[in-house]
C-alpha cells in the first residue's frame, strides 16, 4: 500500500474550512489533516483541534527550576553557614526573589521547549511533503493509505484551485 | 489618513513586499551613520578600558557617593527596557488590535536596553574581572554567592528577563524569516532558513506559536514587574535615608513603564521618518500611546506625590538632610525640571487634543526620557550625598569616563537598532496581515 | 576556662572573647594621634592633596567635630568614629559574594580577596567609615618604607575597614598559647587604644565582666552611635549626661 499526500490549494481560507468539514462528515480523520498558510488561519475553537501540553509543561518547569533553586539556596547557606548582620541563616523572605525569577525562568524554558516540540521545529520533522505556499490562500494537505481518486470530489467541490498528489517522501521510521 | 481601518488594500504578498523593500540598504547615508554611532560606542569603550586600566579614582565617584552615573543609567536603561513588555504583552493578552504594527519595534527595545542596562553593573563594580563570583557554581573557593544580596537577586532577575525578551522577540520573528527565505536566494537564503528553524507554515506550528506567544506574554508581565521592582529593592534594602521606602518597588515599575513608552514613542516616530513606515505607523498609534503616556505620568506625580508627602510628614532628621537638599539649591532645579519635564509639559500636550500630534507626542516622549532620567539621578546621588553622619557629607559631579560612557550607551542602542531593522522586518508582517475568515 | 591551646572557634565550650570598644568622649581631646597611629599601623594608603580634597583620603578612623553655640561662646566636641563592628551590621547582607561578614568574636570582618567592589556595603554603612580602593595604594615616601608586614596591603577595586586591628588580636592569642595561659584582660591594644594620650579608649572582651570594657560600658554613661537604628555598634561612647 503506498502513501501519498493530497496538496488541494485554495483561495480562500474558508474554502479549506469547508472541505475539511465535509471530509471529517465522510468519516474522515482530522488527524489526516493538515493545513498550509503564511498567515494563521484563526477560527475560534480551530479548525484542526490538538491536543497541547505547554501550559502543563509550563508549570511543570516552573515548579522545577523553582524548587530546585529553592533548595540549591537553602543547602548551599546550610552547607556555609554564615549568619550575615543578625539575619537567620536561612530566611523564604531573603530568598523569595531567587525562588520567584527561577521559577519563571523555567516556566519561559518549558514553553520554548514545548514549542520547539509540538510545532515540530529543530531536528523532529514529521515526514510529511511541504507544500510550496502559494502567494495567496491556503494549501490543505490530505494522507491517504492507498487510492486516493475518493479525495478528489470533496476537494474539487469545496472550491480548490489546484490539486496534487504528492508521494510520501518515504523517510524510514516516520510516520 | 483614516485614524481606522486599513490603510491599503494591498494584498498578503504585496504587504510582505512592501514591508521588506523598506528596510534599509547599505547606502552611504546608513554606513555614515552606522560609523557615527560606531565610534561613540568605541570611545565609551575607550573609556571603559582605561577606568579598569588606571584605576576607578578617574571618574568622579568619591566618598560618601560611591553611586553615581553609572547606577542612574542602570535604573534608566532596565527602565525603558519595560516598552516591550507593557505595549507588546499586555496589548497581545487584551487582543488590542492596534498593537500589531507596534509589537515587534517595543521588543527590541527591551531586548537591546537589557544589554545595555545589564553593563552597567560591571562597568560599575571596582573588580570587574572577577564578576563570575556573583555566579553560583561549585568552586575552589568553596563559596557560594550570597542569596540575600539585592544585587545577587539583580543578576537572577536581569538574566531572566532578557533569556524571556530574547525568546519573546525571537518566537514571532520566526515567519517572517522563513517569509525572507523563501523570497530570497543563495547564502542569504540558508541563513534566514536557519533562523527559521524549519518553519513550514503548518497549521500546527501556528497553532503551537499563538500559544506560545499566549504563554510567554503571561509570563514575561510577571517577569518585568519583578525586574524593576528587584532594581528597587537595590535601594529600598538599604537603610540609606529616604531609599528605605516600602513604595520603592511600585514607584520604580510605573517609571519603568512610563520611560518605557516614551521611548517607544521616540524609535517609533524615528522609524517612521527614517524608514518611510508613514502608512504602518499611523497617528492613530501615537496617539494611543499618547494617552498612555499621559496615564503613566499622572501615576508618576501620584507615586513621586506620595513618596515626598510622607517623607516630608514624617520629618525624621537623617531624611529631611536628603529631602531639603534634593528640592534646594542645585538638585531643587533639576528636581523641578524632572516635574516639568515627566508632569508639566507632557500634561500639557497630551491633555490639550489640540495640540495632540505625531510631533508633540514625540517631543513629549523625548522630555520624560530627560525628566525620567532626573528622577533616577534624583533618587541615587542626594541620599548618598548625605549620610546620617554630617562630618560624612560629600559630592558628586561625573568625569569625562561617566559621560563617555552615558553617551556610549545611547550611541550602543541606536546602533543596535540600526542593524536590527537591516537585518529584520520591525513590523511583524504575519501579525500585521493576519488573515481571518468569516466563520 | 581549660587552657589555651586549642582553636575556641572549633570547640563549644572554650570562651569565645566579646570584643568591644569604649571611647570616653570627655576624655578626647581631637589630637588625631589615634588617626595617625592607625593609618600607620594599618598600612593605610595616602591620597595625595588632589584626591584627598576630592574625598578620596582614607581614614579607618576620624574625628568627628561638632561645634555647639554661638561664636565667641563655642564649644568644639569630639567623636573619633571607626567601623562600629555592629552585630547588626546592615553593611553584611547586601554584599553578594560574602566579602564582609560577622566572625564568632564579634568582628564585622572584611575579606579584601573577596570583595569585587559593589560599594553597596559602602552605601548602607549609616557610619559612612568603609573606604573604597580607588586606586592601587600608593605612599608619597618615606611612608612606603615601614609599611607593616602583619597586614595586608588592599588592591584597587576593593572596600577596606577597620578591622579593630584583627592582626593584633591574632598576636595576642599566640604569645598567650606560647606562654601557654589565658588572654588577659588589655592583652589586646588597637593600635589606636595605644596611642591614646588621653587614654580615652579601651578594648577588651566584653563578655568577661571583670574587663575594663565591660565596666567603662556598664558604668552608665555610655550610648551607642545611631543607636535608633538597630544596628547594636560594638563600640561604645561614654560621656556625662547633659
Amino acid at each position: 500500500m503506498t502513501r501519498q499526500y493530497l496538496h488541494a490549494e485554495y483561495r480562500r481560507p474558508q474554502d479549506a474550512i469547508a472541505a475539511i468539514e465535509a471530509l471529517t462528515e465522510a468519516g474522515f480523520p482530522k488527524s489526516a489533516l493538515e493545513l498550509y498558510s503564511r498567515r494563521p488561519v484563526e477560527t475560534d475553537p480551530p479548525v484542526l483541534p490538538r491536543r497541547s501540553r505547554m501550559s502543563l509543561v509550563a508549570v511543570l518547569g516552573a515548579i522545577t527550576a523553582g524548587s530546585v533553586s529553592t533548595a540549591l539556596v537553602f543547602w548551599a547557606q546550610l552547607d556555609y553557614p554564615l549568619v550575615t548582620g543578625g539575619m537567620p541563616i536561612t530566611s523564604g523572605w531573603a530568598t523569595g526573589v531567587v525562588t520567584f525569577e527561577a521559577t519563571m525562568a523555567g516556566a519561559v524554558l518549558g514553553i520554548l521547549f514545548m514549542l520547539i516540540w509540538e510545532a515540530g521545529l529543530v531536528g523532529s520533522p514529521s515526514g510529511a511533503p511541504v507544500p510550496d505556499l502559494p502567494e495567496e490562500g491556503v494549501v490543505l494537505q490530505v494522507k491517504c493509505e492507498g487510492d486516493s481518486a475518493a479525495l478528489q470530489r470533496p476537494l474539487s467541490d469545496t472550491g480548490a484551485s489546484r490539486i496534487e498528489a504528492v508521494k510520501a517522501s518515504g523517510r524510514p521510521g516516520t510516520s | 489618513m483614516a485614524p481606522s481601518g486599513e490603510p491599503t488594500e494591498l494584498s498578503a504578498s504585496s504587504i510582505s513586499d512592501d514591508i521588506l523593500s523598506r528596510m534599509p540598504r547599505a547606502s552611504g547615508r546608513y554606513m555614515a551613520a552606522i560609523g557615527f554611532f560606531g565610534a561613540v560606542v568605541a570611545w565609551a569603550l575607550f573609556a571603559w578600558g582605561y577606568q579598569i586600566q588606571n584605576g576607578f579614582g578617574n571618574t568622579g565617584l568619591r566618598r560618601p557617593v560611591y553611586w553615581g552615573f553609572y547606577i542612574v543609567n542602570f535604573v534608566f536603561w532596565i527602565g525603558i527596557s519595560h516598552a516591550g513588555t507593557l505595549i507588546s504583552a499586555i496589548l497581545r493578552l487584551t487582543g488590542a488590535g492596534w498593537r500589531k504594527p507596534v509589537t515587534r519595534a517595543a521588543e527590541a527595545i527591551t531586548v537591546f536596553c537589557l544589554m545595555i542596562g545589564g553593563l552597567f553593573p560591571l562597568i560599575h563594580i571596582g573588580r570587574v574581572w572577577y564578576f563570575y563570583w556573583m555566579i553560583p557554581y561549585p568552586n575552589e573557593r568553596l563559596l557560594w554567592p550570597n542569596f540575600r544580596s539585592p544585587l545577587f537577586w539583580d543578576l537572577t532577575a536581569i538574566l531572566t528577563y532578557l533569556t524571556g525578551s530574547l525568546i519573546y522577540l525571537y518566537l514571532p520573528l520566526i515567519p517572517d524569516l522563513a517569509e525572507i527565505a523563501g523570497r530570497s536566494s543563495g547564502k542569504k537564503q540558508r541563513i534566514y532558513r536557519a533562523l527559521s528553524l524549519g518553519w513550514t507554515g503548518s497549521d500546527r506550528q501556528w497553532q503551537a506559536l499563538e500559544r506560545a506567544m499566549k504563554l510567554m506574554a503571561m509570563a514575561i508581565l510577571a517577569i518585568a514587574v519583578s525586574v524593576h521592582s528587584v532594581v528597587a529593592y537595590d535601594f529600598s534594602m538599604s537603610i540609606a535615608p529616604t531609599w528605605h521606602s516600602t513604595i520603592f518597588a511600585p514607584y520604580f515599575v510605573v517609571g519603568a513603564i512610563f520611560s518605557g513608552i516614551a521611548a517607544l514613542v521616540l524609535v517609533m516616530a524615528a522609524l517612521r521618518k527614517l524608514m518611510g513606515l508613514e502608512e504602518y505607523l499611523r497617528e492613530e498609534h501615537f496617539v494611543n500611546l499618547g494617552k498612555l503616556l499621559m496615564l503613566m505620568s499622572l501615576l508618576w506625580l501620584y507615586f513621586t506625590f506620595s513618596e515626598h508627602l510622607t517623607t516630608w510628614y514624617g520629618n525624621l532628621p537623617y531624611e529631611m538632610q536628603v529631602f531639603n537638599l534634593r528640592e534646594q539649591g542645585f538638585f531643587g532645579i533639576v528636581f523641578w525640571t524632572m516635574v516639568a519635564c515627566n508632569f508639566a509639559i507632557p500634561f500639557v500636550l497630551l491633555g490639550v487634543s489640540r495640540l495632540r500630534s505625531i510631533a508633540t507626542i514625540s517631543i513629549s516622549g523625548a522630555t520624560v526620557l530627560i525628566g525620567m532620567w532626573l528622577e533616577r539621578f534624583l533618587i541615587v546621588v542626594p541620599t548618598l550625598s548625605r549620610p546620617a553622619l554630617p562630618a560624612a557629607w560629600g559630592n558628586y559631579a561625573p568625569s569625562w569616563i561617566e559621560l563617555s560612557i552615558t553617551a556610549g550607551t545611547f550611541a550602543a542602542m541606536a546602533l543596535l537598532y540600526l542593524l536590527f531593522v537591516k537585518a529584520f522586518p520591525i513590523i511583524a508582517i504575519w501579525e500585521y496581515d493576519e488573515t481571518i475568515p468569516a466563520r | 576556662m581549660a587552657e589555651g591551646k586549642r582553636n575556641p572557634e572549633e570547640d563549644g565550650s572554650e570562651h569565645v572573647p566579646q570584643w568591644a570598644m569604649a571611647i570616653d568622649l570627655d576624655r578626647c581631646t581631637g589630637c588625631e594621634a589615634c588617626v595617625v597611629a592607625c593609618s600607620a599601623e594599618n598600612n593605610v594608603p595616602t591620597a595625595g592633596q588632589e584626591q584627598a580634597a576630592m574625598g578620596r583620603a582614607k581614614h579607618w578612623i576620624r574625628i568627628d567635630r561638632y561645634y555647639e553655640g554661638e561664636f565667641p561662646n563655642i564649644k568644639v566636641k569630639y567623636r573619633p568614629v571607626l567601623c562600629q563592628h555592629c552585630d547588626n551590621a546592615p553593611c553584611e547582607p547586601v554584599c553578594p559574594v560574602y566579602a564582609t561578614y560577622q566572625n564568632a568574636e564579634g568582628l564585622n570582618v572584611q575579606i579584601y580577596n573577596r570583595c569585587i567592589g559593589t560599594r553597596y556595603c559602602a552605601n548602607n554603612c549609616p557610619y559612612t567609615v568603609r573606604f573604597f580602593d580607588w586606586f592601587a595604594p600608593e605612599w608619597d615616601g618615606p611612608l612606603d618604607l615601614q609599611l607593616n608586614p602583619d597586614v595586608s596591603i588592599r588592591p584597587a577595586g576593593v572596600v577596606e575597614k577597620c578591622t579593630f586591628c584583627a592582626h593584633r588580636i591574632k598576636r595576642a592569642k599566640l604569645d598567650a598559647d606560647a606562654e601557654d595561659r589565658d588572654l588577659a584582660d588589655g592583652d589586646v591594644q588597637p593600635a589606636c587604644v595605644q596611642s591614646c594620650p588621653a587614654e580615652a579608649m579601651v578594648f577588651g572582651d566584653m563578655s568577661d565582666s571583670h574587663s575594663k570594657v565591660s565596666k567603662k560600658i556598664e558604668s552608665g554613661r555610655s550610648e551607642q552611635l545611631l543607636s535608633e537604628l538597630g544596628t547594636k555598634p560594638r563600640v561604645y561612647y561614654l560621656r556625662k549626661a547633659d
